[in-house]
C-alpha cells in the first residue's frame, strides 16, 4: 500500500494503517515485563534496551508518590532520524514505523545524533544501529508488539489509529493525551495519558533504578 | 462462566469521557485487533513457531505460559492469553525463564566432591555413579534400623510437596520438610487459626476498596502477575452489567514507599512491626461506632459483639497513633471509610508476616475482614479456591518416629515444620541426621545469619552425608557432597492448581518446552529412579512413570478426566469446568474449617499455649529504647527477582543488580552521611559494606536493602563478572556492583507462635567506612 488510500477487490475504500501506541499510565505498575519481553523478543544485548521503564519518586516525606514512564520509539510522523542517513538504511514504512535496514547500516551513528528520544543505539557485537520498531516482524505475522501482549496492567493499547473503531483511537478520541518533546515537531506516535512531567523530562526525576544505559543528555 | 480477558478488561481504560456513550463500549469487545499472545513468529524467516502450553515457575505465581521452539531448541516464552489467572499478562521473571533455562553457568552434570567440604573441588561423575553412591548411604540408614535420619528439605516447590512426602514416607522418614509458605510462614499460622485455610484470595477486581498493611502487589505477592493485573483493572472504571463503578480506593500503611504505596491513594509510613495497633484501632472504631456486620459476627464469629467491643475498648486511634506514628485522625476516617466501603477486603504478606509479632498481626488484619462482614464475598477476602490431586493407591503411612525437626517442641503453636530452625536443631543435637537431601533451597544465602548456619553445613559429624538437587551452583551447594543437575520449569512435567481469581478452580500443567539440558533430570522422575533402584517397599510405593502419576492426580476430578485428561492439558495447558459459576460464601454450609465451625476470632490453641486468643499487638524488643542513630533493617523482595532464585536471570539481573541503603533523606542528612556514601551497617552479629540511598519515602527509623542479589556463589552473572559464553551477550555485562546479601547480619529471630523467620526485626546502626 502506498497510498493513503487503495481500492481493494470488495470496491471498499481501504484507509492506510498508521500504528500507534497508547501508554495508559493510570493502569502501569512498573515492573519491567515490557523491557524484559523486548530483550527475549529482539535478542537485545546487555548495557542496551529498546524499552525502558523510568520509575521517579517525587514530593517530600511523608508525602511521596511514584510515577512511572515506558518508553518506546515513538515512529513519528516527521521523523528526524531518517533525513540524515548518508546510506538511506533508515526508512519509513507505511505504516509508520521507522526502521533501520540491517544490511544498509554503516553504523555511522548521525541517525544516534539527531534521535531527540535518544532511543536508537548501536548493536556491540554487530557495529550496527538497532531500535524499536515495534516488533514489525510481529505485525506483519498479525500479532501485537511483545511488550503489549505482556504488560501486567494491560497499560499498553496498540493499534491502527487510522481505523476509527480500533481501541487505540476510541481511548485519543476521548482521553487527554501528551507526547513528549511535541515542541520539536516530529509527531510522535506513542501517546500518553496521565504521563508525569518529572518523568517525561530527561533532566529531571532521579530514576531509582540507577540503570543508565545511555549516556545522560 | 466466560473467561474472555477482553470483557473483563474492556472498561478499565476508559476516562470519565465515555461514560454513558454505550456505542463506544461495543468496539472493545474486538479490542486490540492484532492477536495477543499464544503465537510467536520467527524473526528470520516469518514463520510460526512450535507452541506449547505450559506453567511457569520462575516465582510462585504460577502463571500460565507457551515456550516456542524450533530444531529443539527454546527460542522465548511468551504468555498464555486463556490462562483463567493470568490472562495473557507475564512479568519480567516469566520472560527472562529462558535465561534459566540456557544460564551459562548451570549444573549439567552429577558432581562429587573432592577434598574438604567446602573447599569448592568437583569431580564429575556419571548418574550411575552418582545413584550408586546414594543408595549405598540410604540404605545403609535403613540397614542400621535409622530411616528416620533421612531428612529432605525445600521450600521452593509448592508443586511436588506431595511426592517428596510419599518418597520420605515410603522410605520411613517423617522427615520431609516440604511446607511452602505461600504469602509467608507465619500468615499460614494465623489463617489455619482464624479461618482454616492457608491464605486468602483477596477478590480485588471486584472490590471497591483495599487496606493494604505491608505488601507490595506491584512488585511482589505470592500471586503477583495475576493478582496485579487486577488491581490495576480496579483502580479504573469497570462495567458491571449496565453499571459504570467508580475505581477502588488503595490505602497502604507501609515503612518503605513501594511501587504499589507510590500509585495508591493515601501512603502511610508506619513505624516497622505496629500494623497490629493500627489494625485493632480500626476495628475499635468500627466497633465502638457500630459500625460492623451484625449478621456476620452474630452467625459466624465465635465471640460476640459486645465482648469483642468491650475487649477492644483501650485500642483507641489515640493509641495506635502513639505506637505506630499514624494520625489517630486518620485511624479513623479510615476505619468509617473501611466499613462503610462494600465490598472492601484488606492486603497483607512479608511486611507484616515477616516480623515477631507476625502471627496475632496477620490475625488483627483479618479480623477487619471478618467484622466488616467481607469474608469470602464477591469482591472481599475470599478462600482460596483449588483442586487437591490424587495421590496413587497405597500411600505409604506415615512414620509413628516422632520427629524433633517436623514438630519442634519449642514451638507447640506452629502447625508445621519451623525451616529456619532445622539446621540449628541438628546443631544443638536434638535430631540426628544420617543424609540430608536438598531441592532447590539455599539457606545459605537466604536464611538468616548464613555465616552461622555455613558451619553447621560445614561440620562433617552433624551432616555426614549432603545431597542438593538444583539447577543453579547454589552457596548452599558449594557445601555439598553430591550435587545433582535437576531440570528446570522448562523441562519438567507437573500439576498445579493455583487458587483461582475468578473463582472456580482450575488445573495447569507444566510440560517440558524442551528435553532437559545436559544431563539433567526432572525431579519426579529422579524420585522414581532413586526408589526403583532401593528396591523393597520403597519401590512398591513408586510403581508408577511420571505420566502414570501425572494421570492418576488428575483421576479424581471428572470433568476433566471427560474433557480428555492429559491430552487435554497438554494441548491447552489448563483445565476448568466452563459450566461453573463462581459461588461465594462458601463457609455457609459446612462453616469454616475451625474447630468450632466459626470464624475464629478468639483462638483457644494460643490461649491453651499461654499467648492471647485475642488478636492482639505484641510489643516487638526492637521498638522499646531505638535510639537516634539506630534504625530498623528492613530486607524486601524487588519487582524482577523471586527471592535467591533468579540473580543469574541476565535480564533481570542488568535492571536489579545492587542494593543500597535505603534511606530517609532528611535523617540522612542530620547524620552527617551523604547519598551515595560507602558505608558500614552495622547489627549485633556483623557489619555489611554497602552505599547508601537518600530517598523520601521511607520512614526515618527505617533503613531498606533489598535481598535478591548479593550472591557468593550461584554463577557469574549473580556475581558480576563479564565472560564469553554460548548465551549471546554475557561478554557484555556491564555492572560493577553485584550488591550484598544483608542476611549475614540479621539475626535468627523466629516468631514464637508461628515460627516465621522476623527478618525486619533487625535493629542496626550505620558506620562510615
Amino acid at each position: 500500500m502506498s497510498n493513503d488510500v487503495e481500492e481493494p477487490a470488495g470496491g471498499e475504500k481501504k484507509r492506510r494503517v498508521r500504528y500507534g501506541m497508547l501508554v495508559d499510565l493510570r493502569r502501569c505498575v512498573g515492573c519491567q515485563s515490557c523491557s524484559v519481553a523486548c530483550k527475549s523478543e529482539n535478542e537485545v544485548p546487555l548495557g542496551k534496551f529498546r524499552t525502558w521503564v523510568k520509575v521517579v519518586e517525587k514530593g517530600r516525606y511523608p508525602d511521596v508518590s511514584r510515577h512511572f514512564l515506558p518508553s518506546f520509539c515513538n515512529n513519528c510522523e516527521k521523523p528526524i532520524c531518517n533525513r540524515n542517513c548518508p546510506v538511506k538504511a533508515t526508512y519509513v514504512r507505511d505504516d509508520g514505523i521507522v526502521m533501520v535496514n540491517m544490511h544498509r547500516c554503516i553504523g555511522c551513528m548521525y541517525c544516534m545524533a539527531s534521535c531527540p528520544y535518544d532511543v536508537r543505539y548501536i548493536n556491540p557485537l554487530r557495529k550496527i544501529v538497532q531500535k524499536c520498531h515495534w516488533c514489525a516482524h510481529r505485525l506483519d505475522a498479525g500479532l501485537l508488539p511483545a511488550c503489549v501482549e505482556t504488560c501486567l496492567g494491560r497499560a499498553l493499547i496498540f493499534g491502527d489509529i487510522n481505523d476509527p473503531n480500533s481501541e487505540i483511537s476510541q481511548l485519543l478520541a476521548t482521553n487527554p493525551v501528551v507526547t513528549l518533546k511535541p515542541e520539536l515537531g516530529t509527531q510522535p506516535h506513542v501517546f500518553y495519558i496521565g504521563a508525569d512531567a518529572d518523568t517525561m523530562d530527561p533532566t529531571r526525576g532521579v530514576d531509582i533504578d540507577h540503570v543508565h544505559f545511555h549516556e545522560p543528555y | 462462566m466466560k473467561f474472555s480477558r477482553r470483557s473483563l478488561f474492556k472498561y478499565g481504560a476508559l476516562g470519565g469521557a465515555l461514560l454513558g456513550m454505550e456505542k463506544s463500549f461495543e468496539y472493545m469487545a474486538n479490542a486490540m485487533e492484532l492477536i495477543e499472545g499464544g503465537r510467536e513468529v520467527s524473526r528470520t524467516t516469518g514463520k510460526f513457531l512450535k507452541a506449547v502450553p505450559s506453567t511457569c515457575l520462575n516465582c510462585y505465581a504460577r502463571c500460565g505460559n507457551y515456550g516456542f521452539t524450533a530444531y529443539g531448541g527454546l527460542i522465548k516464552i511468551g504468555p498464555n492469553t486463556d490462562h483463567p489467572n493470568s490472562r495473557g499478562r507475564m512479568c519480567a521473571k516469566g520472560q527472562a525463564g529462558l535465561n534459566a533455562v540456557y544460564d551459562p553457568d548451570r549444573i549439567l552434570a552429577p558432581i562429587k566432591r573432592v577434598g574438604k567440604r567446602g573447599e569448592g573441588n568437583w569431580k564429575r561423575i556419571s548418574w550411575e555413579e552418582a545413584y550408586v553412591e546414594l543408595v549405598s548411604k540410604l540404605s545403609q540408614l535403613k540397614s542400621q534400623g535409622v530411616p528416620e535420619e533421612f531428612v529432605f528439605q525445600s521450600d521452593r516447590d509448592i508443586t511436588t510437596q506431595a511426592i517428596s512426602r510419599r518418597f520420605c514416607h515410603a522410605f520411613g522418614s517423617p522427615n520431609a520438610l516440604v511446607n511452602h509458605p505461600v504469602g509467608g510462614w507465619n500468615k499460614r499460622v494465623a489463617q489455619q487459626l482464624s479461618w482454616g485455610a492457608d491464605y486468602e484470595v483477596p477478590d480485588v477486581a471486584n472490590t471497591q476498596y483495599m487496606l493494604i498493611f505491608g505488601s507490595n502487589p506491584y512488585e511482589a505477592h505470592y500471586l503477583r502477575t495475576s493478582f496485579v493485573q487486577r488491581i490495576a483493572e480496579a483502580r479504573g472504571l469497570r462495567q458491571e452489567g449496565t453499571l459504570i463503578r467508580p475505581k477502588a480506593k488503595m490505602v497502604v500503611f507501609d515503612p518503605r514507599l513501594t511501587q504499589t504505596g507510590g500509585r495508591a491513594d493515601e501512603w502511610h509510613p508506619i513505624l516497622p512491626g505496629t500494623d497490629a495497633a493500627v489494625a485493632l484501632a480500626i476495628a475499635q472504631t468500627i466497633m465502638a461506632e457500630g459500625l460492623y456486620d451484625r449478621a456476620f459476627v452474630r452467625d459466624w464469629c465465635n465471640v460476640s459483639a459486645s465482648q469483642l467491643e468491650k475487649y477492644l475498648q483501650g485500642h483507641t486511634p489515640e493509641w495506635a497513633e502513639g505506637i505506630s506514628g499514624v494520625l489517630a485522625t486518620d485511624i479513623r476516617r479510615i476505619a468509617r471509610e473501611f466499613a462503610t466501603t462494600r465490598p472492601a477486603t484488606t492486603i497483607s504478606t512479608g511486611g507484616v508476616s515477616k516480623h515477631g509479632n507476625g502471627v496475632q498481626t496477620e490475625r488483627a488484619v483479618a479480623l477487619l475482614n471478618a467484622i466488616t462482614g467481607n469474608i469470602d464475598v464477591k469482591g472481599g477476602y475470599c478462600l482460596p479456591r483449588s483442586f487437591t490431586f490424587r495421590e496413587p493407591n497405597p500411600l505409604p503411612p506415615a512414620p509413628r518416629v516422632r520427629s524433633e525437626l517436623l514438630h519442634p517442641s519449642d514451638f507447640p503453636t506452629a502447625l508445621f515444620e519451623v525451616p529456619p530452625r532445622v539446621l540449628p536443631t541438628i546443631k544443638e543435637r536434638k535430631a540426628k541426621v544420617g543424609v540430608y537431601m536438598t531441592y532447590q533451597y539455599n539457606p545459605l544465602y537466604s536464611r538468616a545469619e548464613g555465616p552461622f548456619l555455613e558451619q553447621i553445613l560445614k561440620d562433617e559429624e552433624l551432616i555426614p552425608y549432603f545431597v542438593c538437587l538444583d539447577s543453579v551452583y547454589t552457596e548452599t551447594a558449594a557445601f555439598a557432597d553430591l550435587v545433582l543437575p535437576m531440570a528446570t520449569f522448562a523441562e519438567r512435567w507437573e500439576l498445579e492448581s493455583p487458587p483461582a481469581f475468578e473463582m472456580v478452580p482450575f488445573v495447569s500443567l507444566r510440560q517440558p518446552f524442551i528435553m532437559p539440558l545436559g544431563e539433567a533430570i526432572g525431579f519426579t522422575d529422579f524420585l522414581i529412579s532413586l526408589a526403583g533402584r532401593l528396591g523393597g517397599d520403597v519401590a512398591e510405593y513408586f510403581n508408577f512413570t511420571t505420566r502414570q502419576y501425572l494421570e492418576t492426580q488428575i483421576s479424581g476430578i471428572p470433568g476433566l478426566v471427560k474433557a480428555g485428561g492429559l491430552e487435554y492439558l497438554k494441548e491447552k495447558g489448563f483445565w476448568f469446568d466452563s459450566e461453573e459459576r463462581p459461588r461465594y460464601r462458601r463457609y455457609a454450609g459446612r462453616g469454616f474449617d475451625t474447630p468450632s465451625r466459626k470464624y475464629e476470632i478468639f483462638s483457644k490453641r494460643l490461649e491453651d499455649a499461654g499467648y492471647s486468643g485475642m488478636p492482639a499487638y505484641e510489643f516487638l524488643p526492637i521498638t522499646e529504647n531505638i535510639q537516634e542513630e539506630e534504625f530498623h533493617l528492613l530486607v524486601y523482595q524487588t519487582r524482577v527477582h523471586t527471592h535467591d532464585r533468579t540473580a543469574n536471570c541476565m535480564w533481570l539481573t542488568e535492571i536489579t543488580h545492587d542494593n543500597p541503603a535505603v534511606m530517609n533523606a532528611e535523617t540522612m542528612a542530620r547524620l552527617g552521611f551523604e547519598n551515595g556514601q560507602e558505608v558500614q551497617i552495622v547489627s549485633k552479629i556483623g557489619a555489611i559494606k554497602t552505599r547508601l540511598q537518600a530517598v523520601q519515602g521511607i520512614n526515618p527509623k527505617a533503613i531498606a536493602i533489598s535481598d535478591n542479589v548479593g550472591h557468593t556463589e550461584f554463577g557469574r552473572i549473580a556475581r558480576a563478572i563479564p565472560f564469553e559464553s554460548d548465551v549471546k551477550t554475557t561478554e557484555l555485562l556491564w555492572w560493577k556492583d553485584g550488591g550484598v546479601n544483608p542476611k549475614p547480619i540479621v539475626a535468627l529471630k523466629l516468631d514464637p507462635i508461628g515460627g516465621g523467620e522476623a527478618l525486619m526485626d533487625t535493629k542496626v546502626w550505620i558506620r562510615s567506612v
